[in-house]
């Protein structure tokens, strides 16, 4: 009986680790790496589902180019656009996907947010590659031109530039950025010079503006009436305070008018970035998880 | 008897044995100090110029027998003594304390202070000396909204 209990919990042990070569399934069959790694990208775990795919390329000898494109569409979601834009670059245009790789090579860029090196690149890319060229990637290249610091180039030329179904919301876009009214520094300084406080309420900072007026009138009172009744030291320890306060102002106000304009541009690229995000980078939706 | 107690002794003890990611299990040592360089105060009252050593002896001072004492209570990141040792470090003596008066003007301003600054996961207000140094390339503007990490 001892004997018998014995041998069947060693016996068990035994079978627990040795199921799978029972049932005679293959784990890492190339066929059954990619249905993982499909699984995988579904599921949005990009990391490893990458790993799985370059197994499986690795160990496939068919020329994959579907598997490439979804590694490179991984890449991008994890945010290593530069090697992203490497294996959409790959993509030969007997391959299928070498249309939807163009656009994704292109968004890989748009999404460094670089928009000058983005021109610059698609331009070249362009030259080099003629058949990348597509309506959608075009849209990207004119709608990055509202990013730019330096000045627009003519609306009717970007408006003719875009496919049709886009010239409404760039007309948009474009009056929102020429009509946004940025805050002059020079101005804040000039006017927080003249009445402390002044600037800061130009450029809406409302309650540092009363605190800067109030400190430095306080301060100036202070020193004023130190002086007047004698006490040198505590006098011209109160006017440098208030020459300070006074002069700190003047530079916040201009500061702040910096911060002001620099918050415009940030809340434009923003509802821009939205709108382009919601518009899928003008690339045609494909879903390989259905 | 003896044979039976002895295989199932090796049974069962040599189980726990299989396992062997104790550290991942295994009860954390938790130190509470507080870690200094994080505070960013070097505690040297030497600077790289006459003018960095003079606002770093003054800033000592103010951490030694006022901060130290009174507690951490400063609501931005860095505090302002922090931000004047960075600012002269930056931009030099006279537009570093023309930064640091008009970063106190923003500290006692008591009408809604932190509403437009993002916040820090220690409650704390972001508000960094990139964005005062007049160099509009170096604004980097985060909006109230932004989570920023643990500095």
């Amino acid at each position: 009986m001892r004997l018998i209990i014995l041998i069947w919990l060693c016996s068990t042990l035994h079978f627990a680790q040795t199921a799978l070569e029972k049932t005679e399934i293959d784990l890492h069959s190339t066929s059954n790496i990619k249905i993982f790694a499909d699984h995988l990208f579904c599921e949005k775990d990009y990391l490893r589902a990458i790993q799985e795919y370059q197994r499986y390329l690795s160990l496939d000898t068919g020329n994959n180019d579907t598997i490439r494109f979804k590694i490179g569409l991984s890449l991008q979601r994890i945010g290593r656009l530069n090697e992203a834009a490497d294996y959409f670059d790959q993509e030969t245009v007997r391959s299928v996907f070498f249309k939807e790789a163009g656009r994704e090579y292109f968004k890989s860029y748009f999404l460094q947010e670089n928009y000058n090196l983005f021109r610059s690149n698609f331009n070249d890319k362009i030259n080099s590659k003629p058949a990348f060229y597509s309506g959608e990637s075009k849209n990207l290249y004119y709608f990055s031109f509202l990013f730019a610091e330096e000045p627009l180039p003519e609306k009717s030329f970007l408006l003719t530039s875009v496919t049709e179904d886009k010239r409404g919301d760039l007309d948009l876009f474009y009056d929102k950025k020429i009509s946004i009214s940025y805050k002059n520094p020079v101005l804040a300084g000039l006017l927080s010079a003249l009445i402390p406080g002044a600037g800061k309420i130009y450029t809406h900072q409302f309650g540092d503006g009363i605190t800067a007026a109030i400190v430095t009138g306080l301060t100036a009172f202070l020193a004023y009436s130190n002086f007047k009744a004698g006490h040198k030291f505590r006098g011209w320890a109160f006017a440098a305070a208030s020459a300070f306060f006074y002069g700190g102002n003047i530079y916040g106000s201009a500061v702040s008018a910096q911060i002001y304009n620099a918050q415009l541009r940030f809340n434009f690229d923003n509802e821009l970035k939205i709108y382009i995000e919601q518009n899928n980078y003008f690339l045609p939706e494909y879903d390989f998880c259905k | 008897m003896r044979f039976f107690i002895i295989c199932f002794t090796i049974l069962f003890y040599s189980s726990p044995y299989s396992q062997t990611d104790w550290v991942m299990w295994e009860k954390a040592e938790i130190s509470y100090t507080v870690n200094h360089e994080k505070s960013g105060r070097g505690k040297s009252f030497l600077g790289n110029s006459f003018d960095e050593t003079i606002v770093n002896s003054l800033a000592n001072l103010y951490w030694i027998f006022i901060s130290d004492v009174d507690g951490d209570n400063c609501p931005f990141h860095p505090s302002c003594s922090s931000f004047y040792l960075e600012s002269v470090k930056h931009t030099g003596f006279f537009q570093g304390t023309l930064m640091f008066f008009d970063r106190f003007t923003r500290d006692i301003n008591f009408v809604n202070r932190r509403a437009r600054y993002p916040r820090l996961p220690n409650y704390k207000v972001y508000d960094p000396v990139s964005l005062y140094t007049l160099d509009e390339e170096s604004i980097n503007y985060y909006p109230p909204s932004k989570k920023l990490p643990r500095p």
